[in-house]
């Protein structure tokens, strides 16, 4: 059965994976280079948690509110994969949609949260 | 290290003495004699002097660090985390992220090379591998920040430069080709602090 399509509230977090190797640790954020790709996979909080999004290879996982990606001019688009799709099932799975030039993706990396990263 | 002397005056009856230089581990791939690379040595300061005493050529205000062959050992630590990211394999974020291109790889280590031999008071930077195949290098203070990141042709450089209030900031943007000597008035704008975007 597949999972329904949701609206977002503007206030919801989102959670990001961060890979070891672009976690800057020193600086205690993401490489804006995190932020590249035009549908940014995220998971909502609503059916995520930190210990569902991380995974061997993370060095973090941050938080983004739904609204701040708006103001970044991004799209918040609920994405569920349903069990027998790639990566699924996940329902918590969701796009930030948009174009992301550099100046978006340094914003991107300054604005997030650090909700865990590795010790 | 020869484009840095491109501008300089001619010096007749100069041959420099048969030896080369590896730019990887930074040691002569052939020893010269002694008095020979003495000269050398003495040549290369004079042109040096002449060119830093110009004043009609702008130069960076980031000191010269003495062309000693053991002061590279700072850098190691920094050539393998660039051998790590060499080594990602396709899938390395867990889903579809290419490996890293053979030559981003190599610009990285020719940038790196050409501005911690400039800047005597060298820092290292952070260095990332990218989802299009490239790599960034990149320097955060707290008034600043700066990235250089290699794709396909050439380096795309970002400048951030951050205000009082942590909202304020502006940026700037560059592109420019892959020689790494275009990348030093930019690593230049952001050691110096200076207040103008270089032009590419």
């Amino acid at each position: 059965m597949a999972f329904p399509i949701e609206e977002i509230p503007s206030e919801s977090l989102l959670l990001l994976r961060v890979h070891k190797k672009m976690f800057l640790a020193q600086h205690n954020r993401p490489s804006s280079a995190c932020f590249r790709h035009y549908e940014l996979s995220t998971n909502w909080i609503k059916y995520s948690s930190v210990e569902h999004t991380r995974n061997e290879d993370s060095g973090a996982v941050v938080s983004v509110v739904s609204a701040q990606c708006i103001v970044l001019g991004q799209e918040v688009v609920h994405a569920p994969i349903n069990e027998g799709q790639e990566f699924g099932p996940n329902q918590a799975h969701t796009h930030v949609v948009g174009e992301k030039p550099k100046e978006v993706r340094d914003q991107f990396a300054r604005l997030v949260k650090v909700e865990w990263r590795l010790p | 290290m020869s484009s840095l002397f491109a501008n300089l005056p001619p010096v007749r009856d100069f041959r420099p003495p048969s030896a080369s230089f590896n730019d990887r581990s930074g040691v002569f791939a052939s020893a010269p004699k002694q008095d020979t690379l003495s000269d050398f040595l003495e040549q290369q300061l004079r042109l040096l002097f002449q060119y830093w005493a110009s004043p009609h050529i702008s130069k960076p205000q980031f000191g010269l660090r003495p062309w000693n062959l053991e002061n590279r050992d700072f850098l190691f630590p920094l050539f393998q985390k660039i051998e790590d990211i060499a080594g990602l394999e396709s899938g390395w974020d867990g889903t579809d992220a290419p490996e890293i291109d053979p030559q981003a790889i190599e610009h990285c280590r020719r940038a790196l090379n050409l501005l911690s031999w400039l800047d005597s008071n060298f820092v290292s930077p952070e260095i990332v591998p990218t989802f299009s195949r490239g790599v960034q290098i990149e320097w955060h203070t707290p008034e600043r920040s700066l990235e250089f990141e290699y794709c396909s042709n050439g380096w795309s450089i970002l400048g951030v430069m951050l205000g009082r209030d942590p909202a304020t900031r502006s940026y700037f943007n560059a592109e420019v080709a892959a020689d790494p000597v275009k990348l030093v008035p930019f690593y230049r704008w952001f050691v110096n602090r200076e207040l103008v975007w270089p032009s590419p």
